[in-house]
């Protein structure tokens, strides 16, 4: 009926995490606009052909790292000295602030799709039982963070009848609208705060009740770690080894020296 | 028992508690004082009693989450299936003792069913190649093997609970263990799952035809619970606790029930209807000639009697609430530029007079908590919602918690006098208090209220205004008797007071005792509108909105109604027979 997993999805997550975390770091050590930007070219071709994931839910996952890169590139472009001047417009500003700005926008951009690849193509029980079973993560720990992440899917719901219950008992509320005071916005957190703590005390008890911690476990659906996926992992980082080379043959790449240049 | 000694070769008693007190929080409350209690391997206890009675806590003790998890001590004698749960944590003593919690949303831990089930499995050391089918049998067992893919927080309660059900059974445990699993349910779902609860306590263990054999003893249970005309059978003994956490009675629950009938009314327990019956001195079962006659003529001798004609709300025509073509959405407005979603509730035309309560019933996601919201302008709106006098309605949510914004009672109280600019402020909030006998409470935080304190504040918070008109969701869920009893009385009063109330409920029997009309809303749209009587006689509609009649409103469907009696009469008569305190004020009941 559904197609089978994804390349993406089949990967390992644990070696999958170890990938991204080590192109992650590895995007703090450059700082030209144009490495990152293969990297993120890279990782979008990835997630649309090898994850299969729609071009639409990968354009809303990426608003918020748009937003955080636009604001990086608009800081280091206004505030960023060094270099000859250069004339945008109306704006005459450094040179070195748009190159370095734009690099650390693209970084941000190359991180957020890395990270993308983890978030949109991994199914967090098989990351959890893959934690526990390759890198002994307790048992504990790993279901842990699972009940709380299906916490966190009803939290949404939660907080919308939260805002609606509290602004109901205010006599000089405007029909149609739900108050943005930061002390509406106060009271209605705490009392999600208050309700999440209540609902993370009786899943702590469902999960002793399961008898997580009684002792051995089994697993029953065992996540493979074969060859084939630390290749993958290998696979992925000559790649990115390449880019940065051909970047210094190409002359482009510079370290984070050219940060306080 | 004292013959247990001279047999060696039994099974351990499933729970034996001596002098069990328990004390709760870091302050140490205590919550159940000198408890005895025995339950013989294979056989079932029914736990009765008002809120706050430490019916959840005795559950607690007997899992060890109380003293192991939650702060608390536990003294007294007390084995679980031989062991003592304060010497084996709480996921050992899992292995043998299955739970069921009353939140169903709460107790499912992963988000998808089939590895809710697996995970209880692997937790227990099961072997891998077995897990797939004995999850699968667990949730064929209780009625839920087609819900195995699903997502955990796209269940609706009652299969929430079912699979929960399935997820405690699955380890086939020696005994079960289940707190008011069917208190959150519509009527409908409690009852399917009350069936099922009640059936375990008498069938055989491993009824699932897993790998492992079956064994010749039948499963333990102890089952707190309070909707007992919903179980049909009920477990074979019953064990009755006070407001002060004591024993009131313990033994065979035909005995208990009968001899301690109007104890455990005037502590706030629901009966089954036979029991309530025999205590108001009916002369035999329901349906014989005698007792229908009887029946009729106590409901018809209500209508005239103390509680009085009701003032018809046809002679106030005044219409405080005045609704025309409503579409209501639900949820954040202006969520992207998708398609607009449509609306969960089309073309409703109402009109709620002065003095009247209008209540809704329907199905579960048929739109009645968001038609609510949409008379209280908190959701996006299309028609027209216009109340007489132009100001805002008062509501009252479903959970008190999510309507808190103070910190001690009193200022509760105030805020929204406060914010209206009242000029008599201290004299209202003083009245409003002393009206739902929050005054000893003024200072209290309201989060550390109980469940029945925390309704009447909300209430109290709703009223304070005397607002035209009160919007009430599911405001008895999850009460006891007496607390659901005193938040009836409270509606009502408000609109004999000359308000107008709208609530939404799934209690027929709240809505035949207090309403004057019943709108039924079905897949976002009124599919009726009338007196509580047209609507409870239609078969056809209670069908088609999943509207389940308790025992005594079918009973009048069947025989009442021939015999000119009124459902809410009836309701109110058999209410005024037992005895129940109308504020509901249960004094030391407040823990």
């Amino acid at each position: 009926m559904t197609p089978g997993p994804t390349a993406l999805e089949r990967w390992n997550p644990t070696v999958k995490l170890a990938t991204v975390l080590t192109l992650s770091t590895a995007a703090l050590l450059v700082t030209d606009p144009v490495t990152p930007a293969i990297g993120w070219v890279l990782a979008l071709a990835a997630l649309l052909v090898l994850g299969r994931v729609p071009v639409r839910t990968l354009a809303l996952a990426h608003v918020p790292f748009v937003v955080l890169a636009t604001s990086l590139l608009v800081v280091n472009v206004v505030t960023r000295p060094g270099g000859d001047t250069v004339h945008l417009g109306p704006l005459t500003v450094a040179a070195d602030g748009p190159t370095i700005g734009a690099a650390l926008a693209l970084r941000t951009l190359f991180v957020g799709a890395a990270s993308l690849t983890l978030v949109l193509t991994t199914d967090p029980v098989r990351l959890m039982t893959s934690l526990h079973q390759h890198v002994r993560l307790p048992a504990a720990w790993t279901y842990a963070v699972l009940a709380a992440h299906r916490l966190l899917v009803e939290l949404p719901d939660a907080w919308h009848t939260i805002r609606c219950a509290q602004a109901v008992r205010d006599p000089r509320r405007t029909p149609g609208r739900l108050p943005r005071s930061p002390r509406a916005l106060g009271a209605a957190a705490f009392a999600l705060l208050v309700g999440a703590v209540r609902r993370s005390e009786r899943l702590t008890i469902a999960l002793e009740s399961r008898g997580l911690g009684s002792g051995p476990r089994t697993t029953a659906r065992p996540v493979p770690l074969g060859p084939s996926d630390v290749a993958t992992g290998v696979a992925v980082l000559l790649v990115a080894a390449a880019v940065v080379v051909v970047g210094l043959l190409g002359g482009w790449v510079t370290g984070v020296g050219a940060l306080t240049a | 028992m004292a013959e247990q000694s001279a047999l060696p070769d039994r099974e351990p008693d499933a729970v034996r508690a001596a002098g069990l007190s328990v004390t709760v929080g870091h302050h140490g409350a205590r919550v159940l004082d000198e408890v005895h209690v025995t339950v013989p391997a294979g056989t079932g206890v029914l736990v009765l009693g008002p809120s706050g009675c430490g019916k959840s806590t005795l559950v607690r003790a007997l899992v060890g989450v109380v003293p192991h998890t939650l702060p608390g001590t536990v003294s007294g004698v007390l084995r679980v299936v031989g062991h003592d749960p304060r010497d084996v944590s709480p996921a050992e003593l899992a292995a043998r003792v299955g739970l069921v919690q009353q939140r169903p949303g709460d107790q499912l831990c992963l988000s998808r069913v089939d590895d809710e089930l697996r995970f209880a499995l692997e937790n227990r050391g099961a072997d891998p190649r077995t897990l797939d089918s004995r999850a699968a049998a667990a949730l064929d067992a209780v009625g839920a093997g087609h819900l195995h893919e699903r997502a955990t927080h796209t269940l609706s309660g009652g299969e929430a609970q079912r699979v929960a059900l399935a997820a405690a059974l699955v380890a086939d445990p020696d005994l079960l263990v289940l707190d008011e699993p069917t208190a959150l349910l519509d009527p409908a779902a409690a009852h399917e799952v009350g069936v099922l609860v009640a059936g375990l306590a008498h069938a055989p263990a491993a009824p699932d035809g897993g790998p492992h054999p079956p064994r010749s003893t039948h499963r333990s249970v102890v089952l707190v619970e309070h909707r007992l005309d919903e179980l049909g059978t009920l477990p074979e003994a019953t064990l009755a606790l006070g407001g002060d956490g004591r024993v009131v009675a313990h033994g065979p629950t035909d005995r208990v029930l009968r001899e301690h009938a109007r104890e455990l009314v005037a502590l706030g327990c629901w009966l089954p209807l036979a029991v309530r019956l025999e205590a108001a001195g009916a002369p035999g079962p329901l349906g014989a000639p005698a007792t229908d006659a009887w029946l009729a003529d106590l409901a018809r001798a209500t209508t005239v009697g103390a509680a009085g004609p009701r003032p018809s709300p046809a002679g106030s025509s005044r219409a405080a609430l005045r609704v025309h073509g409503l579409d209501v959405h639900r949820g954040p407005r202006r969520r992207g530029r998708r398609p607009a979603a449509p609306p969960v509730v089309r073309g409703v035309d109402l009109d709620v007079r002065a003095g009247e309560v209008l209540v809704v019933v329907g199905p579960n996601g048929g739109g009645k908590s968001t038609l609510l919201r949409g008379l209280a302008g908190l959701e996006r709106t299309t028609g027209e919602v216009l109340t007489a006098s132009g100001e805002p309605v008062a509501m009252v949510f479903q959970d008190p918690e999510h309507q808190l914004v103070a910190s001690t009672v009193r200022d509760e109280v105030a805020w929204s006098a406060r914010r209206a600019g009242v000029p008599d402020l201290d004299d209202r909030v003083g009245r409003a208090l002393e009206r739902f006998s929050l005054t000893p409470l003024a200072d209290a935080n309201p989060y550390r209220l109980s469940g029945g304190e925390q309704r009447r504040l909300s209430l109290a918070t709703a009223t304070v205004l005397d607002p035209a008109v009160l919007l009430a969701d599911e405001p008895t869920f999850g009460l006891d008797r007496a607390q659901a009893a005193a938040t009836a009385h409270a509606l009502r009063g408000r609109a004999d007071a000359g308000g107008a109330v709208v609530v939404v409920t799934h209690d027929l029997s709240l809505a035949a005792e207090i309403a004057d009309r019943v709108a039924v809303l079905v897949d976002g749209t009124l599919a009726a509108l009338g007196s509580p009587s047209e609507v409870l006689e239609d078969d056809a509609l209670c069908a088609r909105a999943g509207l389940r009649r308790p025992p005594l409103l079918d009973w009048w469907a069947r025989t009442g109604r021939g015999r000119g009696v009124e459902p809410g009469a009836l309701v109110r008569a058999l209410d005024a027979v037992e005895f129940v305190n109308p504020v509901g004020v249960r004094p030391g009941a407040s823990s």
